[in-house]
């Protein structure tokens, strides 16, 4: 299956071993959109990694951008000030709805609910209005800066997002209501690619896969950066270990990030926002991860006392969680891959690099 | 038309999660002396509350502290495995982390540059599988024991690792990739372009 075909949403292949209807094996094929983006690091200043980090996964540009800008941080050790972690906590949990909204989005066109697509991509549309009145881009952001984003928001930003938060809110309900009502969703859904906890986590799998199988680990409660630890927010969980349970949980993701949007900008204290960066950088070695919208984003850097990164590794979430689909995919029908695929939430972008 | 019935998997027995990262969580202080107690030769130090370090790691004993890692100080995820280019040797970057007991912990491996191989992690953390496939990819860094140890990313018939620091950026326009990848000999760069008249002047 793949590299083009409707289900796989991005340039991937995925070779199947069938013994009738039933999936005995499989292999999935990526490397198509490899770019060599870790050499192209290794060939910039640090500055000018931020906008190419934009480019790595195309839904959630924020995220990426700011793991890297924290990587640099804990690297050098440069403060940031208050101010521009909440405004970095905005901006990603404003991202994260904005993600998983697409990812809803696709989901749905898979298991050929259309109505449901529109409305997600609709709404999503609010959410990267947002984020264009934040930094005025749509799509790559290039917003956070070494040491604190790189302007200030609008004075009208904080009642703009409150108003749409509270608008998307009411409407996911009826898109809840909409998609779980309907029959042929709860069959191909439930029951259908159980992940059992403890091969999860052996796997490697991270994010809402890692939750839908009843692991409570997301690490901004684990392991908080930036503003997180003064944000009191729930972790989605859901016990069930199938694709309706990873489904739930990226619901529930959505209305906590709303929770979270919220109460900071309810806490967010006056104050500058770009703190003092190093125009020389020293040698050193750090890293950083951060809860992606798809998992566990890391980024680790080795510096050699030069103004470019010796060495610079990324690791994407979908890069780890594909390489468990054939272990997801084991014993169901051909007629389930989309369902079980698309539940893992594919980004070639990032997982090629 | 009957009516369809799901595939069910029967779910096979499993540990409880439920609490993980929530309660049990050891002080990083007290896994550091775990693992010095263990391992007394092993340079093994505190960077910050949460995350531990490891520098100048033998190559020969990581399957037996991996092991231990993973079974006696619940570290259950390995995040990364990387690869480096030293010049002077290779390098094997790991790290692994505990959702238990809230901490990191970052390995580094250098192994000598006329041998640059290892035993693989991946029968422990299958996570890891990829991550080495990877680094073979890139930089022809051997895994011993590896399930399957074939490039992810380059296309098939590469014959070249492109992590290397010899290999230069830009090169790979160089590279006849019809011809299999096959890097041809090197031609000095003039411009093709003819239509301002004569290219070169």
């Amino acid at each position: 299956m793949g590299p083009q075909h409707p289900f796989t949403h991005g340039l991937w292949t995925l070779k199947v071993k069938v013994d009738g209807e039933t999936i005995v094996d499989a292999e999935p094929i990526i490397g198509y959109l490899h770019r060599g983006f870790e050499k192209l690091c290794e060939n910039r200043n640090f500055p000018q990694i931020i906008p190419i980090c934009d480019r790595l996964c195309y839904v959630a540009s924020m995220s990426w951008d700011h793991v890297y800008v924290s990587a640099v941080e804990n690297t050098f050790g440069i403060e940031v000030p208050k101010r521009a972690e909440y405004i970095r906590v905005i901006a990603l949990e404003v991202q994260r709805i904005a993600s998983h909204l697409i990812w809803l989005a696709s989901f749905m066109t898979d298991l050929g609910n259309l109505t449901a697509f529109l409305y997600a991509m609709r709404e999503r549309e609010m959410f990267i209005d947002l984020l264009q009145a934040l930094c005025g881009a749509r799509m790559t952001y290039n917003y956070p800066r070494i040491g604190g984003v790189s302007q200030d928001m609008p004075r009208n930003f904080p009642h703009q997002c409150t108003k749409t938060v509270d608008f998307f809110e009411k409407r996911l309900k009826e898109y809840e209501y909409l998609i779980e009502e309907s029959e042929v969703f709860r069959i191909r859904t439930q029951g259908v690619g159980y992940l059992r906890a403890s091969d999860a986590l052996n796997l490697g799998v991270t994010g809402p896969a890692l939750r839908g199988s009843g692991v409570p680990v997301d690490l901004r409660k684990t392991d908080p950066y930036s503003a997180y630890p003064e944000l009191d927010f729930e972790v989605a969980v859901e016990k069930d270990c199938d694709v309706y349970a990873r489904y739930r949980v990226r619901m529930n993701e959505m209305k906590e990030s709303c929770n979270i949007i919220r109460q900071a900008l309810k806490n967010i204290p006056a104050g500058p926002v770009l703190g003092k960066a190093p125009r020389h950088f020293p040698r050193g070695e750090g890293y950083a991860r951060t809860e992606d919208p798809r998992g566990e984003a890391f980024f680790y850097i080795q510096a050699d006392g030069t103004d470019r990164p010796y060495r610079v590794k990324i690791r994407s979430p979908i890069f780890v969680t594909v390489s468990a689909a054939p272990a997801i995919l084991r014993g169901y029908k051909v007629a389930d891959v989309p369902s079980i695929m698309g539940s893992l939430d594919m980004c070639l972008g990032e997982s090629d690099r | 038309m009957p009516t369809p019935t799901p595939t069910i998997v029967a779910p096979r027995e499993d540990k409880d999660y439920s609490g993980l990262s929530i309660t049990g969580a050891r002080p990083t202080a007290d896994v550091i002396n775990d693992i010095k107690s263990k391992f007394p030769d092993i340079d093994v130090k505190l960077k910050r509350p949460g995350r531990i370090e490891c520098n100048k790691f033998p190559r020969e004993k990581i399957i037996e502290f991996c092991t231990f890692l993973r079974d006696s100080l619940d570290f259950e995820h390995a995040t990364c495995v990387a690869g480096n280019d030293l010049k002077r040797a290779w390098e094997v970057i790991y790290h692994l982390s505990s959702y238990r007991n809230r901490c990191m912990i970052q390995i580094r491996t250098e192994l000598p540059r006329d041998d640059p191989s290892i035993e693989s992690v991946s029968r422990i953390w299958e996570g890891a599988n990829w991550h080495e496939r990877e680094t073979y990819d890139m930089y022809g860094i051997v895994f011993n024991n590896h399930p399957k140890l074939e490039r992810v990313l380059t296309p098939e018939g590469t014959d070249f690792f492109p992590f290397r620091k010899d290999f230069k950026l830009l090169d790979h326009w160089k590279i006849d990739w019809e011809n299999k990848g096959k890097r041809p000999p090197p031609e000095p760069m003039v411009s093709t372009d003819t239509r301002f008249g004569d290219s070169n002047g």
